[in-house]
């Protein structure tokens, strides 16, 4: 699909992290993430690359990706 | 032009090209003498790879075109790019391999069979181009790359890897830095840049009537970098006066971002009817007017607001109501430029506008577009669009679908399963990585133990087979486990497949013995629960060297008839069992039963595992010339289907045969062998038989010093293996007079022979204590004669009827000596064991025999390949179907067949047909 498609979704959501980056970067994701409206749920595993997002309430991958770039967190997609 | 079958571009002429045109031509012209080679054209956004590729068509006579271009949104429908290029090839469908013809069929929606394993379709591609090749060259266009669908840019990536010696070129245009999941590596590349200042200069000429201040060009020059489009745009969204210079030049944004600024720019400045229809024809890319103009009705535009669209010149509609943008930035700028509500409306209209028609596929993506939250009429919509994929051969597709139905799911079982159907169709689609992850997900939301079971067996799966045996075998326990308090059946079975891993050398102090997951079945127990029952003490007990509990258990789950549609585990593995025994005659009928039945299907990958099995029990017997050929057949396929990380135990078993056999080639089988091992040390099941293959192969190296063979062959650890080579530790032990490995060996050997009760073992270990040469060595010969009658192991038979002539004739016994002498020779000739066969001989000279010459040891001047080609035409196989066959190219086996006539000195299919022996 087009990049920014509207993609709401509900549930557990895989981002592909992409690179290496530090400690304080992750807990700013942790934080920040788990702030966000509709978010129940973030966890971070550095060595698999992955960061599994869990969302009660629909919310767009589009605004967890704009925080996560806030962060400076090297995201795929 | 269209969309779908056009490359969008620029009418403008050419300017400052001439480098990336001769480089073009070039591609081109080789192509059409034969060598055939494909091509990347990179580049930045505008800078004139789509004008590139139309100058090449205009300028190419002679040959056959036909192009496509990747749609970015086009990404969930697979092989729609690959489809519009082969579209006017069909035609040529029966030209090729029957199975690639209907897997390409079910691939592009024309039949709804299932296409099967996807390699299928990769070579059909290759072959239907191949095909046309045949009446003219081909030159296959593909544009923006980038963003083919998975599918499509798989399969024109394999096409395009493989074109030497085809009269056929493919030139594939990609964005720098936006490859998607085009992978470029090993592709020639062509870089295109800016044009240079006089091109330049010319180019903003063009634009305008008025004369352009000299610091205004300067400026736009730097700006563009010489990008074509960016001059073209950027100059002509300038005023009079800031072309002049005397008004100050809009700030300068980084080149994209600035043409797409100026589309914008453009595109706003239109009435909100027309900015409307351009944001539906953005987030379409059916490319079909009346789709779009139904849209807008939807949301009460009416199609007079085309007619203003097209007229800002950011959109054009063509022949047949076929509509394009400009460019693709157009449709990037308009797209991103939308609020998110905007676009969901947008989506939804177009969805509508779908609505009972053929493209529901396009229909489901755009409903999941259109919605702000979970919608069950959505997820349908997805579920259906994902098995369509699925059938079609489109995995990644069907997982991109079943993910995005997972994401509007509000049940968390629901999801769960979702989920666990896209990470399997992941690993479909090669990506176990991704597979991985969307496991990993859907254990999230997984509570039905079972369901949860089913994704742990997944992800062991994928980490044996791609990361750690150890881990993938701590997972299937944990698997089992997790399945055994609810489904006692479905835990046996998964039981089984971890003690299987286990005695393939798996091991985990984490997990539990996979013994006491489940209890043994009851007396009621069907065959199946049964045979997993003896499977699994079966392998449990390999892995503590209780052999005749082993023996025991397997013997049960052999002779326990199951059907055919048992699960598949189950077959399998008891298949492999087999390998522990070194029940050699069990193992062939049951591969190669195996292999029939994935040869009937096509799937790859089976037939892939059935020969290379196949041919460890063949080096046993001394089947060589098959084993060889199965061997052959795995590497060639490996080769040509990109199963890299297979290929080693292919490689082991040939390097194996060739020093067995003492065959001049031996050192550079072992050479070809070690390389490979360094590139792809094996993994997974596949581990110890390769490195115990390896060592073997090295120890029976010509010349070796005994004390450097006993070293690799002290290496090989895997009992499955250890058999394989018991004689030579054995011997070779003795040679390096080490007493203590000798005699260590021997117990082993007999602990084995006397829990397995298998002939040839007990045959080994008679010959190794004849060989030890105590007074009664020739009873201990006689014995191993006698249960070598029993046993299919033939190269062993005559090793012991050799060294047994030694025996007689140093103990000046040689008439006696002559009786096994002779019989060895002829086995060794017929095995073609050169070195062995000589050994043979000078002892019958010795014994006073005249031996006679070797003339069956003419080794075959065919090459394996050639020999299994000949094989099969012999069997009254078309090139088609000898092509189909192998996996490879009708074009290869006919090149491999020239080679074969010019060898065996004949003209014809005829000839080959009708000679009397094999010629292999």
């Amino acid at each position: 699909m087009m990049r920014g498609t509207p993609r709401t979704f509900v549930g557990p959501t895989v981002f592909t992290l992409d690179g290496a980056f530090c400690v304080h970067i992750a807990d700013d994701v942790r934080a920040r993430i788990g702030a966000m409206p509709g978010i129940s749920g973030c966890e971070l595993d550095i060595p698999a690359r992955v960061l599994l997002v869990t969302a009660e309430a629909p919310v767009d991958r589009a605004e967890v990706l704009a925080v996560l770039r806030t962060t400076g967190c090297p995201v795929r997609g | 032009m269209s969309i779908g079958e056009g490359v969008s571009g620029m009418t403008e002429v050419l300017r400052g090209r001439e480098r990336e045109q001769a480089a073009l031509a070039d591609v081109v012209d080789r192509a059409r003498s034969g060598h055939g080679s494909a091509l990347l054209l990179q580049g930045q956004p505008g800078v004139g790879k789509s004008a590139l590729l139309e100058h090449t068509i205009a300028t190419t006579d002679g040959m056959v075109v036909l192009r496509t271009r990747g749609v970015e949104s086009e990404a969930p429908l697979p092989f729609a790019a690959l489809h519009r290029l082969l579209r006017p090839t069909l035609s040529h469908l029966d030209r090729i391999p029957t199975r690639q013809a209907d897997a390409l069929r079910a691939a592009f929606g024309e039949s709804s069979d299932d296409v099967g394993d996807r390699h299928l379709v990769f070579l059909g591609t290759l072959n239907l181009l191949s095909a046309v090749a045949e009446g003219e060259p081909v030159l296959a266009v593909v544009d923006d790359a980038h963003w083919l669908d998975d599918a499509s840019a798989a399969a024109l990536q394999f096409a395009g890897r493989r074109l030497e010696g085809e009269p056929i070129a493919i030139i594939f245009a990609v964005r720098d830095n936006e490859t998607g999941q085009f992978d470029p590596r090993d592709l020639t590349l062509l870089s295109v840049g800016g044009v240079d200042e006089t091109a330049a200069v010319a180019l903003i000429a063009d634009q305008v009537d008025t004369p352009v201040a000299e610091g205004v060009r300067a400026e736009l020059l730097e700006a563009t970098g010489g990008n074509p489009l960016g001059l073209v745009e950027l100059t002509r969204a300038l005023s009079q006066a800031q072309l002049s210079g005397a008004e100050p030049l809009p700030e300068r944004l980084p080149l994209t971002a600035g043409v797409e600024r100026a589309f914008l720019d453009r595109y706003r400045r239109l009435p909100e009817a027309a900015q409307t229809l351009l944001l539906l024809a953005a987030a379409d890319d059916s490319g079909r007017v009346v789709t779009l103009t139904r849209a807008a009705a939807r949301i009460g535009v009416g199609p007079e607001a085309l007619d203003a669209a097209e007229e800002s010149g950011l959109l054009n509609v063509g022949d047949g109501g076929v509509l394009t943008l400009r460019h693709p930035l157009v449709r990037s700028a308009i797209y991103g430029a939308a609020t998110s509500g905007r676009r969901r409306q947008a989506h939804r209209a177009l969805a509508d506008a779908l609505a009972g028609t053929p493209d529901e596929d396009r229909r489901a993506w755009h409903l999941a577009a259109s919605v702000d939250g979970p919608d069950e009429a959505v997820v349908a919509a997805l579920d259906d669009a994902a098995e369509r994929a699925r059938r079609r051969g489109g995995h990644e597709a069907a997982s991109s679908a079943w993910t995005r139905a997972a994401e509007l799911t509000v049940d968390p079982q629901e999801r769960a399963v979702r989920l666990f159907a896209a990470a399997g169709a992941s690993v479909a689609a090669g990506q176990p990585a991704d597979g991985d992850r969307l496991a990993r997900t859907a254990l999230v939301d997984a509570i039905d133990p079972l369901l949860r079971s089913d994704i742990l067996l997944l992800q062991g799966q994928i980490e044996w087979n791609t990361g750690s045996l150890d881990d993938g075998y701590r997972i299937v326990c944990q698997a089992a486990s997790t399945a055994a308090p609810h489904d006692p059946e479905r835990a046996r079975i998964l039981a089984m497949l971890a003690a299987a891993l286990a005695s393939f050398g798996a091991r985990s102090v984490d997990a539990p013995d996979p013994a006491t997951i489940t209890s043994p079945p009851g007396a009621d127990a069907g065959p199946e629960q049964r045979v997993a029952g003896w499977l699994l003490q079966g392998f449990s007990a390999v892995l503590r060297d209780e052999w005749a509990t082993a023996a025991d258990a397997f013997r049960r789950a052999w002779d326990t008839p199951i059907g055919p549609d048992a699960p598949p585990m189950l077959h399998h593995n008891l298949a492999i069992a087999t390998m522990h025994l070194g029940d050699d005659d069990r193992a062939i009928a049951l591969h190669d039963l195996q292999l029939q039945r994935a040869r009937d299907a096509s799937a790859v990958n089976m037939i892939e595992h059935a020969l290379t099995r196949g041919a460890v029990s063949r080096i046993a017997t001394g089947a060589w010339a098959d084993a060889a050929s199965y061997a052959e057949e795995a590497v060639l396929l490996d080769r040509n289907l990109a199963l890299d990380e297979l290929i080693t135990f292919p490689l082991a078993q040939l390097a194996v045969i060739a020093a067995l056999r003492g065959d001049p080639q031996a050192p550079q089988r072992l050479q070809a062998l070690e390389q490979a091992l360094e590139q792809h040390p094996p993994h997974g099941t596949i581990a110890g038989l390769v490195i115990g293959l390896s060592h073997w192969a090295a120890a029976r190296q010509a010349g070796v010093a005994p004390a450097r063979a006993l070293h690799h062959l002290e290496q090989i650890k895997l009992p499955a293996a250890r058999w394989l080579s018991a004689i030579d530790r054995i011997e070779t032990a003795v040679r390096a007079d080490r007493r203590d490995l000798t005699e260590k060996s021997l117990e082993e050997l007999r602990t084995f022979a006397d829990g397995s009760g298998m002939a040839w073992a007990w045959a080994a270990v008679h010959h190794c204590e004849a060989i030890l040469g105590g007074a009664d060595a020739e009873e201990h010969f006689r014995q191993a004669l006698d249960w070598h009658a029993r046993s299919s192991r033939l190269p062993a038979k005559a090793r012991t009827q050799l060294a047994f002539g030694e025996y007689l004739r140093r103990h000046r016994r040689r008439t006696d000596a002559r009786v096994p002498l002779r019989e060895a020779l002829e086995t060794f000739e017929s095995l073609g064991a050169t070195l062995w066969a000589d050994r043979a001989r000078q002892e019958l000279r010795a014994s006073g025999e005249t031996a006679r010459r070797g003339n069956d040891l003419v080794a075959t001047e065919l090459t394996p390949s050639e020999a299994q080609i000949a094989a099969l035409v012999r069997q009254g196989l078309s090139n088609k179907d000898v092509a189909g066959r192998l996996f490879v190219s009708p074009r290869t086996v006919d090149f491999h067949l020239r080679n074969i006539y010019t060898k065996l000195g004949i003209t014809s299919r005829t000839e080959l047909v009708a000679m009397t022996s094999d010629p292999a």
